[in-house]
């Protein structure tokens, strides 16, 4: 299977973008655009479908920030668990599923799974063979589900989900605030992942970025200006 | 007593769970299997009695709008109670340490309960347990029902392994333990549950597949039976009289992969103790060959059906016994045509067959749908509930 572009030019350049089966955290100060770039990154083109887990934004303002043709509409799927804690009777949708809230990992577990069945009808209903499903999936974010429950918990949770994406090939990535965390919660949370974007803000600059893109095999991409203007990602030279 | 609802799983406890005892449905991450919980909660409430719901994770209208989804919908009245996400963040506000955290819960459902007296609790546990530790959450609820004489049922999201779910069920007092886990054999859409501990009879620890239908209900499937035997001894009789929806032996399809054959079968044959069973014949296929071989793979259970007429017939159907014996799949034996004259005697049938006491043998004439569907409903007894194996 080929690697997963990522719409950044040097990375895809360098290393054909995110190899099938990865795990990837995202580790942004706040205010980075790190949802934006995880947008950017998570974006299913025309072949691939994406599944947001959020428990930042609501679908209505996903499935914006995505904003895919309408014709495209069936490539997003999302687990959105904050919009039933103010609208409860909410009912899923064929590609929105909610949960309870956050906490709610039984329900974001099954949902996943329905969510993943929902990919396969769409993909036979289309005629394409098994088995070439790419999906990426963005979770944003886990500084927020570790807001509710505890770090050992999200580790064995997301333990399993990533181990899930690995399975069937795609790629995870993981929205994860760089300030609000400690050493051993990174340290921990690494250990789910083979790769790393890391994020920072210029100094000189605050509307430029730097991120540098390090696999766990060693192959790394360092140092790639950008600034967004709307929701194009524009590098520097 | 109190219905789980689901008919396969009440058959196979004894009707139902008794009052006061403890229940544990653990789920594996991923598994649709909350049904099981909602469906007790469904009938609990439907037989009058008070019920208490703890709900952490969410609100009680998002949880009762989640129950109205599926055919276990029940109504908010005065006998159901729901502690939801809003006591939990009051007690998470007014406490510090897990011990007044322990404290504050268990004054809150004693004042619940000088209100109303309860007969059930439903808790789903993982938040508490996250809270204030696992032992204490559970202890705390394990205790407080058995002083009040309260059924208790518990859902827990279990992210680890089996062994952690033994050692959870070895430090406290579950009467019933069932693990609710993912997939069945090679089948797709199929998970399956297992009762792991039960006090109050005696259970083999054995998968039971299910599906969730298309209304959110759960139904128990024994997606693979197999009718064999040896030629001419009335398989296709037997299939053909307890068929509710006969399909032809060319739709089954002989070359078709496990997956394929459930899923062309989509739809039930048979139905018997709650189950939806599928029968699998084998068509022209009465010598022992890779084809038999291929049909035995991940059956349930087999049905092996001879000609009680025939001595010869038996002998030479006693191959394809030696396999399955040797696949050591649950298997029935039914001697046909009981109504023909020359009938071979049971100690005879045995001895040729090298069959144990234990080995459920009936006569039948296939061409009877009562005895032929007793013969299916010895076969999921022996499935769901004998723990011995041959
Ligand atoms: N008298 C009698 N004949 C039966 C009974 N069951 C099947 N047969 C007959 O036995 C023959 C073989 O039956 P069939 O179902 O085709 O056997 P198969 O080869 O095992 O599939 C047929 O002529 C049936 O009519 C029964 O219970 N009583
Ligand atoms: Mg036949």
């Amino acid at each position: 299977m080929d690697p997963f572009k990522t719409g950044i030019r040097k990375i895809d350049e360098k290393m054909g973008g995110i190899l099938p089966g990865s795990n990837v955290l995202l580790l942004a100060p706040p205010f980075a655009d790190a949802e934006r770039l995880a947008v950017h990154l998570a974006q299913p083109g025309n072949s691939d479908y994406t599944i947001v887990l959020s428990a930042d934004q609501d679908a209505q303002e996903i499935a914006m920030d995505f904003g895919l043709p309408e014709s495209e509409g069936h490539r997003l799927w999302i687990i959105d668990c904050i919009t039933k804690t103010m609208v409860p009777t909410i009912p899923d949708g064929e590609q929105v599923k909610y949960v309870g809230s956050p906490v709610d990992l039984t329900g974001i577990g099954i949902k996943f799974t329905k969510i993943l069945n929902g990919i396969q009808r769409t993909e036979a209903a289309r005629n394409n063979l098994p088995g070439t499903l790419r999906i990426r999936v963005c979770v944003n974010s886990l500084s927020s589900f570790l807001i509710y429950t505890r770090l050992e918990v999200i580790y064995r949770f997301f333990h399993i989900l990533s181990a899930r994406i690995r399975r069937v090939n795609g790629i995870g990535i993981y929205i994860l605030n760089s300030e609000g965390v400690d050493e051993k919660t990174i340290s921990t949370l690494k250990q789910l992942m083979n790769g790393m974007i890391e994020v920072k803000v210029d100094a000189a600059d605050p509307t430029v970025r730097d991120l540098c893109y390090q696999m766990t095999n060693g192959e790394s991409v360092p140092s790639i200006r950008y600034r967004f203007s709307g929701n194009d990602l524009a590098e520097e030279p | 007593m109190i219905y789980t609802g689901i008919t396969a799983l009440d058959e196979m406890i004894g009707g139902g769970v008794p009052a006061g005892k403890r229940v544990l449905f653990s789920l594996a991450p991923g598994v649709d299997g909350q049904q099981f919980m909602f469906s007790t909660l469904n009938c609990a409430h439907r037989m009058g009695k008070r019920c208490l719901v703890i709900v952490p994770y969410t609100s009680a209208e998002a949880f009762l709008s989640d129950l109205s989804t599926t055919p276990y919908g029940v109504e908010h009245d005065n006998r159901m109670i729901i502690l939801d996400t809003n006591t939990f963040e009051e007690i998470e506000a007014r406490s510090r340490t897990p011990e007044e955290k322990f404290a504050a819960w268990e004054t809150r459902i004693d004042a619940v309960y000088e209100r109303t007296s309860l007969d059930a609790v439903f808790l789903y546990c993982n938040r508490l347990c996250d809270d204030i530790g696992t032992e204490k959450a559970l202890s705390l609820f394990t205790e407080w029902c058995m002083r009040r004489g309260a059924t208790l049922f518990v859902e827990y999201l279990n992210l680890y392994d089996e062994k952690h779910l033994d050692a959870l069920t070895a430090s406290n007092p579950f009467d019933l333990v069932i693990s609710i886990g993912e997939g069945y054999g090679n089948l797709l859409f199929v998970n399956h549950f297992k009762v792991r501990h039960v006090t109050w009879t005696s259970l083999p620890v054995r998968e039971i597949p299910y599906v969730i239908r298309e209304d959110g209900s759960v139904s128990p499937q024994i997606p693979k039976i197999v009718v064999t035997g040896p030629v001419d001894a009335g398989k296709t009789t037997f299939i053909q009289t307890v068929s509710e929806n006969w399909v032809s032996s060319d739709r089954i399809g002989i070359s078709g992969s496990p997956t394929t054959v459930a899923m062309d079968f989509g739809h039930p044959l048979v139905s018997c103790r709650g189950f939806e069973i599928t029968l699998v014949g084998t068509p022209g296929q009465e010598h022992f060959g890779p084809i038999i071989n291929h049909l035995l793979t991940n059956a349930t259970g087999v049905i092996f059906i001879v000609d009680g007429t025939s001595v010869e017939s038996l002998c030479r159907g006693m191959e394809i016994l030696e396999t399955v014996r040797q696949m050591g799949v649950p298997f029935v034996i039914a001697v046909n045509k009981r109504e023909m004259p020359g009938q071979l005697s049971d100690a005879t049938l045995r001895t040729i067959m090298r069959l144990s006491e234990r080995t459920p043998l009936s006569h039948i004439s296939a061409l009877n749908r009562e005895e032929a569907m007793g013969v299916i409903d010895a076969l999921i007894v022996l499935i769901t509930r004998e723990t011995f194996m041959e």
